[in-house]
């Protein structure tokens, strides 16, 4: 399976950019998304009605078929960690707060997980596959796997696979307490959407193959594992949250699908072959392993160059 | 290579056991009524399909150890312990999980969220550590020792559908040996109040494909079956329930929550799962539709079907009247039905209808009754566009 085609909106300067990597900057609790004219996607009255996970899916969902060329997709396959947060919390709200009287369905069909995928294909007219994963730490992985199995029993040829988790003011104060509870430090919270078209064959937009997907979970949270070499990245990049590789969550803060990004810099990487600067220096890599651990759940994607 | 079912679990309105929910559908007896456990003020004027066990009762059957857990992972613990009982599996490295669910842990988290948005109490704040949807798979995939795959699919009232899909495409490209594919859901007050506020709920018992239907019931169950290579099955001696023959997604692309007027999604979902099993409209011998009672699913469910099918349609039942609508597991309920039926060879019966949709030339099926069932077509979807149509046959 090869993967190209990548946008991502984050906390970096990285929808439309060429060379990410040129222009990252620190962030802290109080970063804010970059976030593109979403108007050159949607029309400015659904605008106003949608999430931040919804722009950023179909905004970023809508560039990557742009930047592979292509009008539509076969299927299209999103993960996200917590889906729709925002809308969740606001129905919630006024569930207790209304007492159960009087609601406004809005929130609460803009909360379901698949709403990123079904708006998306709602935009693009498009009437294929549509599939929604949430799985932790393993969304986009689990997105990934479903796009790869997609392809390999020829239901389809091209995938948009997407990554998409948003954060809010009261998601952050939550997580917060929540740490507190479970004694564990808060990570700075991120959020982001990261679109990649995954392809049976290699196209044009083709930026990369996936030579091994790994997923795994452990009920012992915290334990100790290896990042698997996959017969040795061999002088590559390793991007990470660990201190196993560059970590990239220093730029993307931490979230369930924060690996959309470092996946997003992979194959921005493969791109710009020559980075020099304060963060990373690297040179031409011909294969990138990108790897996440969170709450006991792990991903590892290793990918060459094409 | 075929896709054998070995192992059915079930726990729904109408039953705690497959053997249960046969018991109910033989019976007509529906499990819709006066909510006893779920926490809203809507249990005073609608009727729910609830699970007749409490959570204590369900952790005790379970010998569930801990307090940290949702009734949406207990139903789905229980539902799939008795699918790898069944089927008599051995759970290794070659033993995956696709689950389901629309909104995971929330019936837990509603016992922090109460106190919070009304009295910004914090207190209960552990209770969100089991909120996500995918904890909940991650919860019963560490219950049973299932390591080598675990997902959870959400794409709302079609989740279980896509699970069963998954499933037969990870056996087929021989990424897994078995994979236990389902899903569930449990009530509560986010839900409830969601789909009140669509104003799509009967406060009745919900009427499928009747003219005067006004709206669904909302229920609770978990359900999964366990998939294998029908090689493999055989090879092990394992009795096989049928064959997952055919499935297929498709996207209605016409509005968030609203079926299209034509039933595209609908069409193309079943049209695909036909070519998918190799087989023609006519061989098809029963259809276990979406059918939820509301005015929008059953028109534009009818219409697709009229289209698919012809003149010449096979008996139709919706069996939501029996459970409610369970949502995200309810793919996976209709599917231990189909196969049901395939194994009982017997029809079962669309309860509460009362009026002939005028458009249409056919009528639910209304009683049990035998039949010589070789393939059961089984309709779901849900919100986003969602259409899934699954295809069982008997082995």
């Amino acid at each position: 399976m090869y993967l190209g085609a990548a946008s991502c909106i984050s906390f970096q300067d990285t929808f439309g950019n060429e060379n990410p990597w040129n222009s990252l900057v620190g962030i802290h609790d109080g970063t804010q998304l970059v976030q593109p004219d979403y108007k050159q996607f949607v029309s400015p009255a659904a605008l106003r009605r949608m999430s931040s996970a919804l722009k950023m899916g179909v905004a970023g969902g809508k560039s990557s078929l742009e930047r592979a060329g292509i009008e539509n997709c076969d299927a299209i396959s999103v993960g996200t960690g917590l889906g729709c947060v925002r809308d969740t919390l606001k129905f919630l709200a006024a569930v207790y707060k209304d007492g159960e009287g009087g609601l406004s369905p809005t929130a609460f069909i803009q909360s379901t997980h698949n709403s990123i995928a079904g708006q998306l294909a709602l935009m693009l007219g498009n009437h294929g596959y549509n599939m929604t994963h949430v799985q932790g730490a393993l969304s986009l992985g689990y997105a990934l796997s479903d796009a790869e199995l997609l392809i390999g029993e020829g239901d389809a040829e091209t995938v948009l696979v997407g990554a998409v988790d948003e954060k809010t003011d009261e998601l952050v104060e939550l997580l917060s307490k929540l740490s507190e509870t479970g004694n564990y430090k808060l990570p700075v919270v991120g959020e982001g959407g990261a679109f990649f078209l995954a392809s049976k064959e290699k196209l044009s937009s083709s930026v990369a193959k996936v030579i091994e997907l790994n997923l795994t979970s452990r009920t012992n949270v915290g334990s100790e594992s290896q990042i698997p070499s996959f017969g040795g990245v061999g002088g590559g990049l390793v991007l990470s949250n660990t201190d196993e590789g560059f970590n990239y969550t220093q730029f993307s803060g931490e979230h369930f699908t924060s690996v959309g990004f470092g996946l997003f810099m992979a194959l921005k990487a493969f791109e710009a072959e020559k980075v020099d600067n304060d963060h990373i220096t690297f040179s031409d890599p011909t294969r990138i392993l990108v790897h996440h651990k969170l709450l006991g759940q792990e991903m590892s994607i290793l990918l060459e160059k094409v | 290579m075929e896709i054998a079912i070995t192992g059915i679990g079930a726990i729904s309105a109408i039953g705690n056991d497959v053997n249960g929910n046969l018991r109910s559908l033989v019976a007509k007896e529906t499990g819709i009524g006066k909510a006893e456990w779920l926490d809203s003020k809507l249990t005073g004027t609608h009727l729910f399909g609830e699970v007749k066990l409490t959570n204590a009762q369900l952790k005790e059957g379970l010998n569930w150890k801990g307090d940290a857990v949702s009734r949406t992972t207990l139903l789905s613990v229980w539902a799939m312990k008795e699918a790898i009982e069944r089927s008599g599996i051995v759970i290794d490295d070659q033993v995956g999980l696709v689950s389901s669910t629309s909104v995971g842990g929330m019936d837990r988290s509603e016992g922090f969220f109460e106190p919070y948005y009304t009295a910004q109490d914090f207190a209960n704040v552990f209770m969100l550590g089991t909120h996500d949807c995918g904890t909940c798979t991650k919860q019963a995939a560490a219950h049973f020792g299932i390591t080598a795959y675990a997902t959870t699919i959400s794409t709302a009232c079609s989740s279980a559908a896509n699970a069963v899909a998954m499933g037969a495409r990870l056996i087929r490209q021989g990424k897994l040996k078995r994979v236990i594919v389902g899903g569930t859901d449990a009530l509560c007050r986010f839900t409830a109040n969601g789909f009140n506020s669509l104003m799509i709920l009967d406060t009745e018992w919900c009427k499928p494909f009747s003219a005067n239907r006004a709206g669904l019931n909302l229920g609770e169950a978990a359900a999964y079956l366990v998939l294998e290579s029908r090689e493999d099955a055989e090879a092990r001696g394992a009795e096989i329930h049928g064959l997952v023959t055919g499935w297929a997604n498709t996207n209605d692309a016409y509005h968030q929550t609203a079926s299209s007027p034509d039933g595209n999604g609908a069409f193309m979902a079943m049209t695909q799962a036909l070519e998918k099993a190799g087989l023609n409209p006519s061989d098809i011998s029963y259809i276990n539709a979406h059918g939820t009672g509301t005015q929008n699913n059953d028109q534009s469910e009818s219409i697709a079907i009229h289209r698919v099918f012809g003149a010449q349609k096979p008996p139709i039942s919706s069996t939501k009247a029996y459970t409610g609508h369970t949502l995200a597991a309810a793919g996976a309920i209709e599917a231990v039905y189909s196969v049901l039926a395939l194994k009982e060879n017997r029809l079962f019966p669309n309860l509460n209808y009362q009026d002939p949709i005028v458009e249409n030339d056919w009528k639910p099926q209304l009683e049990v009754q035998d039949a010589d069932i070789k393939h059961v077509l089984s309709n779901s979807f849900g919100f986003g566009g969602n259409n899934s149509t699954l295809i069982f046959s008997k082995a």
